[in-house]
């Protein structure tokens, strides 16, 4: 059922030629990244799941929790 | 090459790498197993280094009475230095993780007096914003973190213990919040009583 949806979705953006946005077309990427390390990882059971996180999604990190005080500053 | 044949300088080396190896290693397994967000690819590629510089030490050596002990050490103090870069970030990761989830907490029950339940928060809270502090220093320095590695860990297990903590009252807190809620909500429906009264007392 979920399949056909996004079946349906898919083909109903290719009939508009809607473009994909930078952020989806990162996310893309990021998931057949994901996909190859999970199909090709021997040994380490987080790679067998694709979970791993990059030199990008840390930086994200660091920027989202500095930007963020738990106490008011002096 | 034999181990024993080694100058004492490479081979004391050796082993202060060695121990470099364990530390990162076990700190890539913190950030793995207790964090849950998978491998930390930066400290990947900083093991990758680390055995690189070993693995040329012994490349250029084909005449094993001529070791360049100078060259050998220099190659493996780079070693040693990419091993604790990958401490630092195996530690980084998994601090940034349990800062996130300090905000989440922080966020979650701006509105609900903490104190009540948890007296240290705003103690606790302080200490938080302190270790943002020091890692708005450190991120400064985007060539030599390595340096900061010793006070990597002490944070780490700063932020984790405080996260922990705060997850532990969690509960409590709730409850806190349920029961104010519904007094709350008794004296809206009091008022709302005492106006009907006094209005069907007017209408009369």
């Amino acid at each position: 059922m979920f399949d056909r949806l996004m079946w349906f979705l898919r083909t109903i953006r290719q009939m508009m030629i809607l473009p994909l946005t930078k952020t989806q077309l990162r996310r893309q990427d990021e998931d057949i990244a994901r996909g190859i390390c999970a199909y090709l990882s021997r040994g380490n059971v987080s790679l067998q799941q694709g979970l791993f996180v990059t030199a990008e999604e840390i930086e994200q990190l660091r920027h989202e929790t500095l930007a963020y005080r738990l106490t008011r500053k002096k | 090459m034999l181990f024993a044949s080694l100058p004492s300088s490479i081979r004391a080396k050796l082993a202060e790498f060695e121990r470099e190896y364990r530390r990162a290693e076990s700190a890539l397994k913190v950030h793995e197993i207790e964090v849950l967000m998978g491998l930390v690819a930066p400290a990947l590629n900083e093991f990758r280094y680390a055995g690189s510089h070993l693995s040329r030490i012994f490349a250029d050596d084909e005449d094993t009475n001529n070791l360049d002990e100078i060259a050998a050490t220099q190659a493996i103090d780079e070693g040693i230095r990419h091993l604790r870069r990958a401490t630092y970030d195996a530690y980084d990761a998994a601090l940034l993780f349990y800062l996130r989830k300090c905000d989440a907490f922080n966020r979650e029950y701006k509105h609900t007096t903490v104190t009540t339940i948890l007296p240290s928060f705003p103690d606790e809270q302080t200490q938080i914003d302190t270790i943002k502090n020091e890692l708005d220093k450190e991120y400064r320095d985007k060539e030599r973190r390595d340096k900061y590695v010793e006070s990597k860990e002490q944070q780490y297990l700063r932020a984790r213990d405080i996260s922990q903590k705060w997850e532990r009252y969690r509960s409590e807190l709730n409850k806190e919040r349920a029961k104010n809620l519904r007094s709350t909500l008794l004296s809206i429906l009091g008022i709302l009583i005492t106006l009907a009264a006094l209005l069907v007392a007017l209408i009369k």
